[in-house]
């Protein structure tokens, strides 16, 4: 037993191990994260060593130092004065009770153990306990103002310290902390609070204040309420691959950080890297609503409906923007952060060195169908329509008026959308690109049928968003079967990445933005992404020659690329193709194969990786009336197991090759191919499977 | 083919480096030190290349190092480049040529005309490869060429063959 944890080991199908490597400790340090929604801090190592970047960051609390708004740097609780490891250096992430310990041997043969936790059950409190000997093992400050000339203000109340972050805006961190050293100096034990506020920096007395209360209860007991905590969240979350333990740990990583990125109340602004790291600033893209929330809506629902919250609160700027750019209604930025205003850079470096321009944030439209659909997403797992009846219809409504006035019309009375970038940006400026097209058709649709439900827009308007949508033009031919990526991918330079090299490659970098920009070489799922978002937006029977076509023409440059890929390669009857791409998305991170884990991890990929489990192998899709599901499963895999949440009930999924079992905590509506919509009582129903349908029988 | 690589490997080698850095050190400019990594993260580089970039770092030797893409270093996935470029940047550095000041060029293309390229644009008065001591008619294509048409002087580096 580790001495520093005083309760049971963790199940190795439960932990991560990093041992470590000095070239990859930042990435360690970012795998290695713990958060608690509110607060993530790094899991880097407690000494102060070469390469460590000790870093903990606050949701939404961002600070502008003149390059850029990011997030700003709040102090410091894990430093400790202890002796480097010589040799045997390892941390182990117990994925199941959400801590993290770490035991290296110093030069002096001494072995010292530290374990950790970010209290889920009480967000921003931390505590660390360490063990070793008194030669070796000393405390130092309880906190550590943080590097790169923040604005840090620190000082003491009796027994306890306390420093505090500025941002030049007026917000800031503020932690508390107290240590004891007992057991003549071979124990360490140490407790911190965290508060935050975006717009005042939370005064030290109320950081102290909240930390006696803490320190009452005791270390042993915020940590088995944290353990409890994060127990009750894999309950509603937790997924089983019989078969392939590696892949089931790699998921079960990927969801212990998707559980963490986001607070369950008030607004959550959830960045490209979570609270794992600096890179991306914290800035807020599609990404969150798009691959995050959806996975959040069926794991913890009132984590996707703080998601939810940040876009609702930032109708302001998003009304302001479209006004800027001379339309109505409401347009999201690309890149947002504490205000929702653009952030996005305007510029970048080329493979050349070269100076270029950097036109998402201008171009990028689609994001106003991405918020719109998140927002559908999140009602259709947890069934609660009331947020579009209410704070949530805006997004809606708002953004359909956005089409509306984004929308050309020609002389035949077609509808058209000029000069986007689609989530293919190898590709910038193009006319009538599928996914936009295609998801404006689904917005301005969605958005009558909820004004004709619950109000918010005239008849007029309802009409007149129809009839847009009927005549939007999204590039399908029926003799083909395959949707055009925008007005002239069909004249580019025919392109199989495969015979360049071999995906995933970033081929911007591998060929120049001039070629691929003239190429048939595509980022990222583009047509396709249609059809894992709005199937029901596309031509039936499109989805297998579009994967025929746009499969070998994508490089997945994008790390969010392979996981949308399997997911739809499952859908279309290819499940070992679809392991391929989905383990490569599992290992994005544990493997750092994009080179840039060292600066935070990449939660959207994460996402994908569960809706590609979810959506994908296990074939489930929410939608008002029913839960579908169609498991596809690859032949390494025996059996998946899935836990989530639909309509307010708690759901426990099996699904083998030729079995699927489904438990539930009340009556659910499902349907299976080849079955009409039913509902399923508990204890729980199983099918078998006949052909390719399901007969099922209940229990 | 775009192994080019500042890596020494043995202290024998390292000596006249530190010797040539010190004592020409307030008269160079910005040598060019082309560093090889592979898109697993591996590297043809040792503790030695890193010493040696430390120890002209350390002279007052103005460093650029140059990575150059072909289809088996160019990384896998580019989400942002706006994002991108300087975290990959930091990262690079800090794992491959960690000596404080070091700055980073990255190009795609064939090597030997990146590095002479970059050379020219940066000013640099030193050019520094790294060397797989095989002068096979098919090996060292890159070295041979900039030995060639270098304007500036060379050091190779040798590294394990």
């Amino acid at each position: 037993m580790d001495p520093a944890d005083r309760g049971d080991r963790p199940d190795r199908n439960w932990t991560v191990t990093v041992d470590a490597d000095p070239r990859l400790e930042r990435v360690a340090e970012a795998l290695c994260t713990l958060a608690d929604g509110r607060f993530g801090t790094r899991g880097s190592r407690e000494e102060d060593g070469a390469g460590s970047a000790p870093l903990t960051l606050a949701a939404g609390v961002y600070h502008d130092p003149g390059g850029g708004t990011t997030l700003l740097p709040g102090p410091v609780w894990t430093g400790l004065d202890t002796a480097p490891p010589l040799g045997h250096d390892r941390r182990e992430l117990d994925l199941h009770g959400g801590v993290l310990r770490r035991t290296w041997r110093t030069a002096g043969g001494t072995t010292l153990h530290t374990l950790r936790f970010a209290s889920l059950a009480r967000p921003g409190v931390v505590g660390l306990r360490a063990e070793g000997s008194p030669g070796a093992l000393g405390a130092g400050p309880a906190l550590l103002p943080p590097g790169g000339g923040i604005d840090v203000e620190q000082g003491r109340q009796r027994d306890i310290a306390w420093v505090r972050t500025r941002s030049a805006g007026g917000g800031g961190i503020t932690a508390a902390a107290c240590q004891h050293t007992t057991d003549g100096g071979r124990v360490v034990e140490r407790l911190a609070v965290y508060l935050a506020d975006p717009g005042q920096a939370p005064p030290p007395e109320a950081a102290t204040e909240r930390l006696r209360e803490v320190e009452r209860v005791g270390f042993d007991r915020l940590l088995a309420e944290h353990r409890a905590a994060w127990a009750a969240r894999w309950a509603d979350a937790e997924v089983t691959i019989q078969g392939d333990p590696d892949t089931e740990l790699a998921v079960r990583f990927a969801l212990f950080h998707l559980l963490a990125s986001a607070a369950e109340e008030g607004e959550a602004a959830v960045g490209a890297r979570g609270l794992t790291g600096p890179v991306y600033a914290g800035h807020v893209f599609w990404d969150a609503d798009v691959f995050v929330l959806p996975v959040l809506a069926a794991v913890d629902p009132a984590a996707a409906r703080a998601m939810l919250e940040y876009r609702i609160r930032r109708l302001g700027p998003a009304r302001e923007l479209a006004a800027a750019q001379g339309r109505s209604g409401a347009r999201f930025a690309w890149e947002s952060a504490a205000d929702g205003t653009e952030v996005t850079p305007l510029w970048a470096t080329d493979r050349q060195g070269n100076r270029v321009r950097i036109r998402t944030g201008e171009l990028e439209d689609h994001i106003v169908a991405d918020v719109a659909w998140a927002a559908c997403r999140y009602v259709d797992w947890t069934g609660e329509g009331a947020v579009l009846d209410g704070p949530g219809r805006a997004l809606l409504l708002e953004g359909a008026r956005y089409w509306a006035s984004r929308v050309r019309r020609d002389q035949a009375g077609r509808a058209h959308v000029d000069g986007v970038i689609g989530p293919d940006e190898y590709h910038v400026e193009v006319g009538d690109n599928a996914f936009t097209n295609v998801m404006a058709r689904w917005h301005l649709r969605r958005a009558a049928e909820l004004a004709e439900r619950a109000g918010g827009a005239t008849a007029e308007e309802v009409a007149a968003w129809r009839g847009l949508a009927d005549a939007l033009v999204d590039g399908y031919d029926p003799a083909t079967g395959r949707y055009r990526q925008f007005a002239g991918f069909d004249d580019l330079e025919p392109l199989l990445i495969g015979e360049l090299a071999r995906p995933p490659v970033a081929a911007d970098l591998l060929l120049g933005r001039d070629r691929v920009r003239a190429a048939q070489v595509v980022k990222q799922a583009d047509v396709l992404m249609l059809h894992l978002l709005v199937p029901e937006e596309t031509a039936a029977g499109s989805l297998a020659p579009n994967l025929a076509f746009y499969g070998p023409r994508t490089a997945h440059g994008s790390s969010l690329s392979p996981a949308v890929h399997a997911a739809l390669l499952a859908r279309a009857g290819d499940p070992d193709r679809a392991l391929e791409l989905f383990r490569v998305a599992c290992r994005l991170d544990l493997d750092d194969l994009t080179g840039t884990t060292a600066g935070g991890l990449h939660v959207a990929t994460m996402g994908g990786v569960w809706q590609a489990l979810t959506t994908g192998f296990c074939g489930l899709r929410p939608t008002d009336e029913a839960l579908e599901l169609d498991p596809c499963l690859p032949a390494a895999w025996d059996s998946v197991e899935v836990r989530l949440r639909y309509h307010g009930r708690r759901l426990h999924l099996r699904a083998g090759h030729d079995h699927l079992e489904l438990a539930t905590d009340g009556p659910v509506a499902v349907r299976l191919s080849g079955l009409a919509a039913r509902t399923v009582v508990p204890p729980g129903t199983t099918w078998r499977r006949v052909g390719t349908a399901w007969e099922g029988e209940s229990k | 083919v775009t192994t080019i690589l500042a890596a020494v490997d043995a202290s024998a080698a390292a000596q006249p480096v530190l010797d040539t850095a010190t004592a020409l050190g307030r008269t160079l400019r910005m040598p060019v030190v082309a560093i090889h990594v592979r898109q697993d993260g591996t590297a043809d580089t040792s503790r030695a290349v890193e010493q040696t970039m430390g120890w002209f770092a350390g002279s007052g030797v103005e460093i650029v190092s140059l990575h150059v893409f072909d289809t088996t270093t160019v990384p896998r996935f580019w989400d942002r480049p706006e994002h991108d470029h300087a975290a990959w940047t930091r990262e690079f550095l800090a794992r491959n040529a960690p000596a404080a000041g070091i700055r980073l060029q990255v190009r795609s293309g064939w090597p030997s005309d990146r590095v002479l390229e970059v050379a020219s644009a940066e000013g640099a008065d030193m050019i520094a490869l790294g060397w797989g001591r095989r002068l096979a008619p098919d090996r060292a294509a890159v070295v041979r060429e900039v030995l060639t048409r270098t304007p500036v002087p060379l050091i190779l580096l040798p590294r394990p063959a």
